[in-house]
C-alpha cells in the first residue's frame, strides 16, 4: 500500500481537485487509526453508490469493509440476486403496465430504489436514464419506456459498448429522436448527432460531415410495431467514411467506429466522475487517466470504474462530502430510507415533477443538468413543501407505525436527541453551532405544534440538507 | 400502562365518541345557572324524547337498545365467520381488546353488560339547527343504577388524571336542578333514568328546559314531523315484509327535515337544477329532483337472520320533476324497469328506465355550459363514428327507454394464456323501436366500428380484431375477437384488450351489445329458455342486483394486481398488502348478494331500498 494518502482530517477544505495526485486519488482506501472506517464514511458510500443508508444498511456496513459494502450494493452482480424481490417488482410492473400510464412507472421505479437489494444497480440505471435521456411525454408508450428502463438495468454496470449498440436499436429512443423512419433519400441526423455529441464523444470531437455520414449509416433503421426493424431497401449501401475511417457499410459498424474513438472513454468516465464524486469543478484529464485506463483494460465495463471510484482514497477520505447537490430523487429516497419510512409511491412520483426530476420525463435529450441547476427559489420551497406533504400523507409510516412510536423504538425521547439523530443520519455536512441554534429557534417558532415533525420540516429548508 | 390508559379512555368516552367526532366544536356548559326551582321533581314526565327535543331539530333517529343488536341471530353468525375471527385476532383489535379488559377490571363492569344496561330503553340521536349541536339520549336501566355508575366513572377519570399530575378533567355545573358534566369535547348529564350526551351546552339546556316545561315548542310539534306521519312513512316504518321472517327487527329509524337542510346548505351542486356531471345526472337525476323538493326524508334499518335492509323514503310529486327530467321518470312518472335476465354467476344485473335520446336532446336544460360544450364535441365525434347518423336522434332514439345492463366474470382456459388484468364482461340490452330498419343499420355500424378500432389500433401497434358471424337459434351474432401475434411470447400474459370480443346480437326486437361474445351467447340462450322471467316488476323504476360471490371471484382473479396496487398506493410491504386485500375479500365473503331498488310507489313517494343478504354458514 502506498504511504501517500489524502489527509482526510482537512480533506474538505485543504485540497483543491487540481492539487490531488491522480495516483493517490484512485488507490484503494485503507482504514487506519487516524482514518477509521466509520458511520460518516459508510453514509457517504451509500449516498453516492445508492440512495442513502437505512439503519439496517448502516449496521451491516460498520461490520464489514468498504469493498464488502460495495459488493452488497451491487447485489445481482456478485450472485446475490434476490429472486423474491425481482418477482415482487415484476408483479408490480405488470400491474402498472396493464394500466398503460407511463407516469405510474415512476412509482414502480421508486419502489425499486427504496427496496432493491442492489441499490447501486438502480443508481446506475438512473444515471443511464439521464445519459440516454428519453421522455415518455413524446414516446407516450409505457411498454416502450419500461423496456428501455429494463435495458438500462441489464447493462447498468456492464460493457458500455453493448449498451450503446442496444440503445441505438431501442424503440423508445428512436421514437424520441424522430428516427422511427430513416430513409436513404432523407437520412435523419438526429440520432447520429446525439450519439456522438451527448452519448459517446462530446462536442468538438466530430464534424458536421461525420454527422451526415453516420446518419447515412443508420438509414433503413426503423421502428415498426414497437420494435426495431432493419429495412434493407431504405439503407444507403454506398461507402461511408466516419471519424477518419473509410468504407463503413452498416450502422453497427459505424457505432463501433464511434466507440473506438480515443475520446469516448474520457467522455464516459468524466460523466461517471461527476455523477459519483462532485458536480464541480471539472476534473483534469490527468486525474481521470487512471480511471480511463481501468475502463479500457476491463473491456469498457462500467462496474470496474464505478467500483474503483467508490472504494478509492478520494471518495473515502471524505473529500467529496457536500460537493454534490442532491437530485430530487436522491433527496426523496434518501429521506425515506434514512427515516425507515414507507409512503404512497404514486404520490411521491408525482411530487418529484415540481422539484424538477419526474422519472421517465427528462426535460430534453440532454437529460437533467444537475448540480446547481437543481436549486432555485421555486424548487427550494418545493423541497420543503415536499417534506411537509410527505409527513402529512396518511400513508407515510415509520417502520410500519407512527413517527412518535418509531422515535420511541429508536430511544429518542428529547428534541435535542432527535436533532442530533437527524443531523447524523440525513446531513452530509454537519451544522455549525450557530446553525444548530438557529434551527432550534425555528422549531420553537414553528406553527407545527408537533416538534418532532417541526424539526424535520425546518431542517428541510436548510441548505445543508440539499448537499450530498 | 399504555393499555390501561387506552382502556380508561375507551370506557369513559365510549358513548360521547359520536358527539365529539361528528361535531368537533364544543361549547362549555352554560355558565349562568338559573336559581334552583321546584321544577326538578317533574323531570322526565314524558317518556318520549320527541317531547324534549327543540322544534329546531333537523335529524331525529331512534336506535334499538344494544341488547337487540347483540342478541340478534346475525351477531352469532357474524362472530363465527372466518373474516370476523381474523379481524378479531388482528394486532390492532387485540390492542383495543386489551385496553377494554383493563378498564372493565377497573370499573368492575363488563363492557357488553354496561352497554346493554346503558341503552336498555333505546338510544335517540338528534341534530339541532339552532345550536348546531348533536345530542344522544339513552334510556338506562334505572335512575339509581345510572347515578351509581356515573359517579364511579367520574371518580375513575378524576383519579386517573390525578395519577398523571393532570388538572381536574371534569367541569360540572347545575342547571334547573340537573348536574351537568363536561369532559373534553362532551357534555353529559343524568335526567332521571336518562343519560344525555351532547357537544353543545345550549342544546343540553334546551333539552332540560323541555323536560321541565312542557309548554316549550318541541320536535313533536315541528311542522316537518307531521309530514312523516303519512301513509308512505308508516309503510316504511313497518317490519320488513318482503323478507317475511319472524326474526326481522327494526334497529334504526330516522327522519330528516330536508327543507331546513337545503336552506342551511344553500345552492350547492347537489341542489342545483343544472348538473355539472353527466354521470351523476344519468344515475341520480330523478332522485335529485325529489331531494330538491321533498320536505322530509325518512328511513330505517332492519335486520333478520338472512340480511340487512336499509330503506329510505321521500314524498314525491309529479310537478317536482321538471319537464327536462321526464327522461328519468317517464311521462307522468310511469317509467318502469324491465325484468332483468337471469344469468348464472352474474356479478350485477341492472334494469332501469332512462330515455337516453331525450336526455341527450335535452342536455341544454339539464347541464351547465361546460358539460354542454363537451357533449357537443362528443356528439360530433359519435355522429362520425356512427356513419353520419345523428347520435341523439337516430342511434339513441332507436331504442326504447327500458334498459338492462349485465356484468359477469369471464372464464379463461385453465393453464392457458389469459389477460394480466381480468375484467368482467358487460352487456347492454334494449328493445328496438323499428327492428326491421335498425337491425341492418346497427350491423353496418358495428362493422364500421370494428374497422375503425383496427385502423386506430394498427397506428398504435395494438392487436387487431377479426370479424365473425354466428347464430344462436335463428338469432344472428356479429362479433370480433382479438388475434394474437404468432411471433410474440406474451411472457407477462395477454394485454388488457384480450378481455374484449365486441359483440352485436339480435333477439326479435331486442338488441344486445356485449363486451364478450360468450356473454352475448349466454344472454341469447337464457332469453330463449322458457324459464326466463318476463314482464316488469310493479312500481320498480330501477333494480340493481349484485352477487357478492361473483364479485369476489373477479377480485380474487386479480389479487396480484390489487396487491401490487396497494404496495404502491400505501407503501406497504407485500405481506402487509396481501393481508389488507385478504381482509377486504374476507369482508366481502360475509355477503352473498345485495339489491338496490328504487320505486315510485303509487306515484306518491320515492323509495330507495338496499338489501344485503348475508352468506350462510
Amino acid at each position: 500500500m502506498s504511504e501517500k494518502r489524502i489527509d482526510d482530517t482537512h480533506a474538505r477544505v485543504s485540497h483543491k481537485l487540481s492539487e490531488i495526485d491522480p495516483e493517490i486519488a484512485w488507490q484503494a482506501w485503507q482504514p487506519s487509526p487516524e482514518s477509521p472506517w466509520n458511520g460518516e464514511r459508510a453514509r457517504l458510500l451509500f449516498r453516492r453508490g445508492g440512495f442513502g443508508a437505512s439503519p439496517e444498511d448502516l449496521e451491516y456496513a460498520l461490520k464489514h469493509s468498504p469493498s464488502q459494502v460495495v459488493d452488497r450494493m451491487l447485489g445481482d452482480f456478485v450472485g446475490k440476486r434476490n429472486d423474491e424481490f425481482e418477482r415482487e417488482s415484476s408483479q408490480i410492473a405488470s400491474s402498472v403496465r396493464a394500466g398503460g400510464d407511463a407516469e405510474r412507472l415512476g412509482a414502480w421505479w421508486l419502489h425499486r430504489m427504496l427496496h432493491s437489494p442492489s441499490p447501486l444497480v438502480e443508481k446506475m440505471t438512473l444515471f443511464w436514464h439521464g445519459h440516454f435521456a428519453t421522455g415518455a411525454d413524446k414516446v407516450t408508450d409505457s411498454e416502450l419506456m419500461y423496456a428501455q428502463n429494463q435495458l438500462f438495468r441489464t447493462h447498468a454496470l456492464g460493457d458500455f459498448r453493448e449498451l450503446v449498440h442496444a440503445i441505438s436499436k431501442d424503440a423508445a429512443m428512436l421514437i424520441y429522436l424522430d428516427s422511427e423512419s430513416n430513409r436513404k433519400a432523407h437520412p435523419n441526423e438526429n440520432y447520429a448527432r446525439e450519439l456522438m455529441e451527448l452519448f459517446c464523444l462530446g462536442e468538438g470531437n466530430y464534424s458536421e460531415h461525420d454527422v451526415q455520414e453516420l446518419a447515412r449509416c443508420f438509414t433503413g433503421w426503423e421502428v415498426r410495431r414497437k420494435m426495431f426493424r432493419f429495412n434493407p431497401y431504405q439503407h444507403d449501401s454506398g461507402m461511408k467514411s466516419l471519424l477518419g475511417t473509410k468504407d463503413i457499410e452498416s450502422g453497427e459498424a459505424a457505432i463501433d467506429v464511434v466507440l473506438r474513438h480515443a475520446e469516448m472513454p474520457f467522455f464516459v468516465v468524466e460523466k461517471l466522475f461527476r455523477f459519483l464524486v462532485c458536480d464541480e469543478p471539472r476534473p483534469s484529464r490527468s486525474l481521470l487517466q487512471p480511471l480511463v485506463n481501468r475502463f479500457i483494460e476491463s473491456g469498457y465495463k462500467t462496474e470496474s470504474v464505478v467500483r474503483q471510484i467508490l472504494e478509492s482514497e478520494l471518495m473515502l477520505s471524505l473529500w467529496p462530502v457536500g460537493k454534490k447537490i442532491r437530485s430530487p430523487v436522491e433527496l426523496a429516497v434518501n429521506l425515506i430510507r434514512g427515516l425507515d419510512a414507507t409512503t404512497n409511491l404514486d404520490r411521491l412520483a408525482k411530487a418529484l415533477k415540481p422539484l424538477g426530476q419526474a422519472l421517465f420525463f427528462p426535460p430534453n435529450v440532454k437529460g437533467w443538468d444537475g448540480g446547481r441547476a437543481w436549486i432555485n427559489s421555486s424548487t427550494l420551497i418545493g423541497r420543503s413543501n415536499f417534506v411537509v406533504d410527505l409527513l402529512g400523507d396518511g400513508n407515510t409510516r415509520f417502520h410500519g407505525g407512527a413517527l412518535d412510536e418509531w422515535l420511541k423504538s429508536q430511544r429518542i425521547s428529547s428534541l435535542d436527541g432527535w436533532m442530533e439523530w437527524l443531523s447524523d443520519s440525513l446531513l452530509a455536512v454537519p451544522l455549525k453551532p450557530d446553525e444548530q441554534l438557529r434551527w432550534k429557534e425555528q422549531i420553537s417558532s414553528s406553527t407545527n405544534t408537533n416538534h418532532w415533525r417541526a424539526a424535520l420540516i425546518t431542517l428541510s429548508r436548510n441548505a445543508k440538507l440539499q448537499l450530498s | 400502562m399504555v393499555l390501561y390508559q387506552r382502556g380508561l379512555v375507551f370506557f369513559c368516552r365510549v358513548l360521547s365518541l359520536g358527539v365529539s367526532c361528528l361535531l368537533p366544536t364544543t361549547r362549555a356548559w352554560p355558565q349562568e345557572t338559573p336559581s334552583p326551582s321546584v321544577e326538578v321533581a317533574n323531570h322526565v314526565e314524558s317518556e318520549n324524547p320527541r317531547d324534549w327535543l327543540p322544534n329546531s331539530t333537523v335529524l331525529y333517529a331512534q336506535i334499538a337498545p344494544v341488547s337487540e343488536w347483540m342478541e340478534h341471530p346475525l351477531r352469532e353468525w357474524l362472530v363465527e365467520t372466518e373474516a370476523f375471527k381474523k379481524i378479531w385476532r388482528s394486532p390492532e383489535v387485540m390492542k383495543v381488546r386489551g385496553g377494554i379488559t383493563v378498564a372493565e377490571f377497573a370499573i368492575g363492569y363488563k363492557l357488553d353488560r354496561l352497554l346493554k344496561d346503558l341503552t336498555e330503553g333505546g338510544v335517540y340521536v338528534a341534530i339541532d339547527r339552532e345550536t348546531k349541536g348533536l345530542v344522544v339520549l339513552t334510556k338506562t336501566k334505572g335512575e339509581e343504577w345510572l347515578s351509581k355508575y356515573l359517579e364511579k366513572a367520574l371518580d375513575y377519570v378524576r383519579k386517573d388524571a390525578k395519577s398523571k399530575n393532570q388538572p381536574e378533567p371534569i367541569e360540572s355545573a347545575q342547571y334547573r336542578g340537573i348536574e351537568g358534566y363536561k369532559l373534553q369535547n362532551g357534555i353529559f348529564a343524568a335526567i332521571g333514568p336518562w343519560l344525555m350526551f351532547t357537544n353543545q351546552g345550549e342544546l343540553a339546556k334546551a333539552v332540560i328546559d323541555r323536560t321541565v316545561d312542557p309548554g316549550l315548542p318541541t320536535l313533536r310539534q315541528a311542522r316537518w314531523t307531521a309530514i312523516t306521519d303519512t301513509t308512505w312513512v308508516r309503510g316504511a316504518s313497518g317490519t320488513n315484509q318482503d323478507r317475511g321472517t319472524a326474526t326481522a327487527s327494526r334497529l334504526v329509524n330516522f327522519e330528516v327535515d330536508l327543507a331546513t337542510v337545503r336552506s342551511v346548505i344553500g345552492q350547492n351542486d347537489l341542489f342545483s337544477e343544472q348538473a355539472k356531471d353527466f354521470g351523476a345526472e344519468l344515475i341520480l337525476g330523478g332522485v335529485l329532483s325529489v331531494l330538491r323538493n321533498a320536505p322530509v326524508v325518512a328511513g330505517s334499518l332492519d335486520m333478520d337472520a338472512s340480511g340487512i335492509s336499509i330503506e329510505v323514503n321521500a314524498p314525491s310529486e309529479e310537478p317536482w320533476f321538471a319537464e327536462s327530467r321526464e327522461y328519468y321518470v317517464g311521462p307522468s312518472v310511469s317509467g318502469r324497469a324491465p325484468a332483468a335476465p337471469k344469468i348464472v354467476d352474474s356479478i350485477a344485473t341492472l334494469g332501469t328506465y332512462r330515455n337516453l335520446s331525450e336526455m341527450w336532446l335535452r342536455a341544454g336544460d339539464l347541464f351547465n355550459q361546460n358539460v354542454n360544450d363537451q357533449l357537443a364535441q362528443a356528439d360530433n365525434t359519435l355522429t362520425t363514428l356512427f356513419s353520419g347518423k345523428d347520435f341523439g336522434t337516430d342511434i339513441l332514439g332507436a331504442i326504447e327507454p327500458e334498459l338492462q345492463l349485465i356484468a359477469k366474470q369471464q372464464s379463461f382456459p385453465e393453464g392457458g394464456l389469459h389477460p394480466t388484468v381480468q375484467l368482467p364482461a358487460f352487456a347492454f340490452v334494449a328493445k328496438l323501436k323499428k327492428p326491421e330498419v335498425m337491425r341492418r343499420e346497427l350491423k353496418r355500424i358495428f362493422q364500421s366500428f370494428v374497422g375503425f378500432l383496427n385502423i386506430t389500433g394498427a397506428q398504435e401497434a395494438q392487436p387487431q380484431l377479426e370479424l365473425s358471424m354466428d347464430r344462436v337459434g335463428d338469432n344472428p351474432v356479429y362479433f370480433a375477437e382479438y388475434v394474437r401475434d404468432a411471433d410474440r411470447p406474451y411472457e407477462n400474459g395477454l394485454p388488457i384488450q384480450f378481455n374484449f370480443s365486441p359483440t352485436l346480437a339480435f333477439l326479435g326486437d331486442q338488441v344486445i351489445l356485449a363486451s364478450s361474445v360468450t356473454l352475448a351467447r349466454e344472454l341469447l340462450d337464457e332469453s330463449l329458455s322458457p324459464s326466463q322471467a318476463k314482464g316488469s316488476p310493479p312500481d320498480v323504476h330501477t333494480l340493481l342486483r349484485l352477487d357478492a360471490t361473483a364479485l369476489r371471484a373477479v377480485l380474487e382473479s386479480n389479487e396480484n394486481a390489487m396487491i401490487a396496487q396497494n404496495m404502491l398506493e400505501k407503501g406497504h410491504s407485500r405481506a402487509e398488502a396481501k393481508r389488507e386485500i385478504e381482509t377486504l375479500l374476507g369482508i366481502l365473503s360475509l355477503f352473498r348478494s345485495g339489491t338496490v331498488e328504487m320505486s315510485f310507489q303509487n306515484k306518491a313517494s320515492l323509495s330507495l331500498r338496499v338489501d344485503a343478504m348475508i352468506e350462510s354458514k
